[in-house]
């Protein structure tokens, strides 16, 4: 209940209190009119008098719980107020690259330090953004917490102390660059569209290319092997379309048919099991192809790699594109993914794939890599041991 | 006597060893079982992302039981030499420090019987699916490193045990004498030094041992039958 | 070298209880020595001094004339030991427990160790666990001989044996030693038992060696005298007075236990004015305990 309508109900309650006040003060009990002593001064009372009285009891309640209502609401906001005031006085506001920080007063030197670092490593050549421009980030990395109240739109970055330098400083890249990614989204680009989630976030460029190698699709085993022109068909970037014949460009019938196999199979069920059985046994491959296409209208999305992968692209075409790239990126929403991306890095996009691929295949996991080396530690750990078990005397007893 | 003080081992440990070299040479089996496809057939899980994927939830158990196996082999090695007191050791014309090498490396050869178990189990967990493009096996890696972690897990447990009672409490207790009040430690600095805010001293003595030029850096490592 | 085992002012202490006080003792190439003592007095101790299995605080010990624990590993080539308590592993049969024993001696006599084995009953394939007492001392023995040591070490090998084994156990180290002429220490608390085979016994009670002699001097130098008119101070005196006291109810008369007599020093008492009565031969194990209450503090109100 809201402090004026509790207020005009007091007011009501009042006046009506006012209007039955004469025969009530006068009851013998005392106190409030009860319907006893109303009656009392019934005989005295015109009906109306006795309909308003009883009106009046009928209130009463409502405006008991009115009563604590408020009290409750203002004791709230007196300690909001409270609490504000004195988190505004022991925080700092600062101005890192675009960002608005706020942090505890102690943290302040420490909170100017990381940021400036990361932003420079990662963001000084973004020199405009709508979002990180009304985002305020809040920064703290201690124990002693501070409750810190912002509005809506704070960007916290808030870790125990015990928390290790880089995962502060990967924590703190990654929120500026989901602040960044909203801006593809607010912007409605088809840029935006193409990918998902928080594109300049710090990548895992040895996951992705486990993506990339494990996916089963054709054009991204070309890709892999260096076509370039196959790299921009796997990440969808020529077309949004998925009949038939795209699908064909990205998988043999085979993966067409592994495909249907791994979808969940209650969806197949508006087809005759016979059918269904044709094209998971093989026998059958336009059956399959059949599956595919009819699940066009539940918005699948058959595209060979998923949106984690487009991001290291757009990532790397904003990192070519240097100062002003990402702005460029922003510039027509209505361009498509490809030409989008060309504008931003200013390559053209088969040397921006053929730049980008080359770096994913850099980041190849070498799984045993470590083997050698590591072994040969063992094996040294293992004579230092010995010689410490050696090193006992003799001498057992006593 | 090489060949007594390997049979003295074997006889201790010799029914808990082949649970053990069973275990080695099943868990690639089960770790790839359901996931691939046997040669000819296709089966559910097609995509080599959700192959490597599958193969993750069985990671831990690798080196599990590595630790597990060293361990087992340290403490039967002793176990008997502390039943009787080392009465017996103590009586045999040989120095103390050639009759722990050699029982050392007596506890060494067994180890190789699990390792050997898994080389065997690895390689016929592969050659039973069918591979995805992009992916390859590691066997003989996965082998070695599998033999590497059981015989430094066996030698550190080793030497505690080669010493006193006393010796193997005292050293216990330091290593979580250190855990515990450095943990504390650290936190009380941490309110007067900033160093101690960043750098949490116990942590980083605990990654050294398990990662980098620590004594257990070898389980750190990839575990991994089938990669890319 | 003249002895097998030598500890010259060997000393160990283990906190207030108990301790080894300046122990210096001799076994003489080829004896049979009996180390003799109660429970407690030591034995086992100086014995794991000697086997290198225990630092002494300070003193010397050399077997066969190389120092201990220096040369350890060519002493115990040449040592055959059994052990107060076995030492072997219980879950080995016995003929695995041979075979594993055989490996570390290069003068293995295996003839020997099956010839031992038939006389002494024992089966190859019997689990050691499940062996009673005596059968496991006769396996101790049996490890013990096959090596064909120069010394035996033997710390107490027929305790908690019958009167069957104890002989079994026995006659087999007396027909070893008669062949090869080994040196033999044997320690026990059955003074009984060693008086039929040591030509050497040294008696242990609370850390000290309160004698070290041949045996003849042991079975033979203790006696017991009845002596009158003895003077209450005797000086001079030929022999070891190792106690006396009056007699209940016999006046003047008292009884000597004297170590180191012969039947001359009868004339010592005709030179102080006494007369001896009697001069009473005491078995060993008499002569034994009286050694031991001489070496023992006297309480302050004693008879």
């Amino acid at each position: 209940m809201c402090r004026r309508s509790a207020l005009g109900l007091v007011a009501v309650t009042v006046a009506l209190f006012g209007a039955a006040g004469v025969e009530a003060r006068q009851a013998p009990s005392g106190g409030a009119a009860t319907p006893q002593a109303s009656s009392v001064g019934a005989s005295t009372m015109t009906p109306e008098q006795a309909r308003l009285l009883e009106k009046l009891d009928s209130l009463r309640p409502l405006v008991a719980e009115a009563q604590v209502a408020l009290d409750v609401r203002i004791a709230r906001d007196l300690e909001a107020t409270r609490r504000a005031a004195a988190a505004a006085a022991r925080v700092d506001t600062l101005g890192v690259g675009l960002l608005t920080v706020v942090t505890p007063t102690g943290q302040a030197d420490i909170a100017r330090a990381l940021i400036t670092e990361v932003w420079n490593e990662h963001f000084a050549l973004i020199e405009r953004s709508p979002t990180l421009a009304e985002s305020i980030f809040v920064f703290e990395w201690s124990d002693a917490r501070v409750p810190i109240h912002v509005e809506s739109n704070a960007r916290p970055v808030q870790f125990r102390g015990s928390t290790q330098r880089p995962r502060v400083k990967s924590a703190i890249r990654n929120a500026i660059g989901a602040a960044l990614a909203h801006d593809l989204r607010r912007a409605g680009t088809q840029v935006g569209l193409w990918v998902s989630g928080n594109p300049l976030q710090e990548p895992n460029l040895e996951a992705i290319y486990r993506v990339v190698a494990t996916r089963r699709s054709q054009v991204t085993r070309a890709c892999l092997a260096g076509d370039v022109s196959a790299c921009a068909s796997a990440l969808s970037l020529g077309t949004r379309r998925q009949d038939l014949a795209q699908l064909s460009e990205w998988y043999t019938p085979e993966e067409r048919r592994a495909l249907v196999v791994a979808w969940r199979p209650e969806l197949m069920s508006r087809f005759d099991r016979p059918e269904r059985t044709r094209c998971v046994e093989g026998r059958d491959h336009a059956v399959c192809d059949e599956f595919l296409t009819s699940f066009g209208s539940m918005r699948r999305d058959w595209s060979p790699l998923p949106p984690s992968v487009r991001e290291t692209l757009l990532a790397y075409a904003v990192e070519r594109g240097g100062p002003g790239a990402w702005e460029r990126l922003l510039e027509d929403p209505d361009m498509e993914p490809g030409q989008a991306l060309e504008h931003a890095s200013g390559s053209t996009l088969p040397e921006l794939l053929a730049g980008w691929r080359a770096r994913l295949v850099e980041h190849r996991p070498e799984t045993f890599e470590d083997l050698a080396p590591s072994t040969g530690l063992s094996l040294v750990w293992t004579i230092l041991f010995a010689a410490l078990a050696m090193r006992s005397t003799r001498w057992r007893f006593g | 006597m090489y060949r007594s003080m390997l049979f003295l081992h074997w006889k201790q440990i010799r029914h808990a060893l082949v649970l053990m070299i069973m275990a080695s040479f099943g868990l690639p089996l089960l770790a790839v079982g359901g996931l691939g496809t046997p040669p000819g057939l296709e089966s559910a899980s097609l995509e080599a992302y959700r192959f490597v994927a599958g193969f993750q939830t069985w990671l831990a158990a690798f080196p599990a039981l590595a630790a597990l196996t060293g361990t087992a082999l340290a403490l039967s090695a002793w176990n008997w030499d502390h039943q009787v007191n080392h009465v017996y050791a103590l009586s045999l014309p040989m120095t103390r420090w050639e009759y722990t090498l050699q029982k050392m490396l007596a506890g060494m050869t067994l180890a190789l019987l699990p390792a050997a178990a898994m080389w065997v189990g690895a390689h016929l967990a592969t050659a039973s699916i069918s591979l995805p493009v992009g992916l390859q096996a590691y066997p003989n890696e996965l082998a070695v490193r599998f033999l590497a972690a059981i015989v430094v897990s066996y030698a550190a447990l080793f030497a505690m045990a080669a010493g006193t009672v006393k010796t193997t409490l005292a050293v216990a207790g330091v290593i979580f004498g250190f855990i515990f009040f450095g943990a504390v430690a650290n936190d009380v600095l941490a309110g007067y030094y900033a160093y101690f805010e960043r750098v949490h001293v116990v942590a980083a003595f605990i990654e050294w041992i398990v990662e980098g030029p620590g004594p257990f850096g070898v389980f750190a490592g990839s575990w991994t039958l089938i990669d890319v | 070298m003249n002895n097998a085992i030598e500890l010259s002012g060997v000393g160990w202490k283990a906190g207030k209880s108990f301790a080894l006080h300046d122990v210096s003792l001799r076994v003489p190439v080829g004896s049979i020595y009996g180390f003799l003592g109660p429970n407690g007095s030591g034995k086992t101790t100086t014995i794991r001094m000697f086997m290198g299995m225990m630092k002494p605080d300070h003193g010397t010990i050399s077997v066969f004339g190389r120092p201990v624990p220096r040369d350890m590993k060519q002493i115990l080539a040449r040592v055959g030991y059994v052990p107060e308590r076995p030492h072997v592993y219980p879950a080995l049969t016995v003929g695995e427990q041979v075979r594993v024993h055989a490996s570390f001696y290069e003068l293995w006599d295996r003839g020997w160790c099956n010839e031992l084995m038939d006389r002494l009953g024992l089966d190859p394939g019997q689990k050691i666990a499940r062996m009673s007492k005596g059968e496991t001392g006769k396996l101790l023995i049996l490890l013990a001989l096959s090596q064909r040591p120069d010394l035996l070490v033997l710390d107490e090998p027929t305790d908690g044996l019958d009167p069957v084994v104890r002989r079994d156990v026995l006659s087999a180290v007396l027909d070893y030693v008669s062949e090869k002429s080994a040196t033999v220490f044997i320690s026990s608390h059955l003074v009984h038992e060693l008086e039929r085979i040591c030509d050497w016994v040294g008696v242990m009670d609370h850390g000290r060696l309160v004698a070290e002699l041949p045996m003849q001097h042991f079975k033979n130098g203790i006696k017991r005298l009845r002596v009158s008119g003895a003077p209450e101070t005797a000086s001079d005196v030929p022999f070891t007075i190792l106690s006396r006291h009056r007699d209940n109810g016999s006046g003047s008369v008292e009884t000597w236990i004297v170590r180191d007599w012969e039947a001359p020093m009868r004339y010592y008492f005709d030179g102080v004015g006494a007369t001896v009565r009697d001069v009473i031969d005491l078995d060993l194990e008499e002569g034994f305990v009286e050694l031991l209450r001489a070496s023992r503090p006297q309480p302050k109100n004693g008879s």
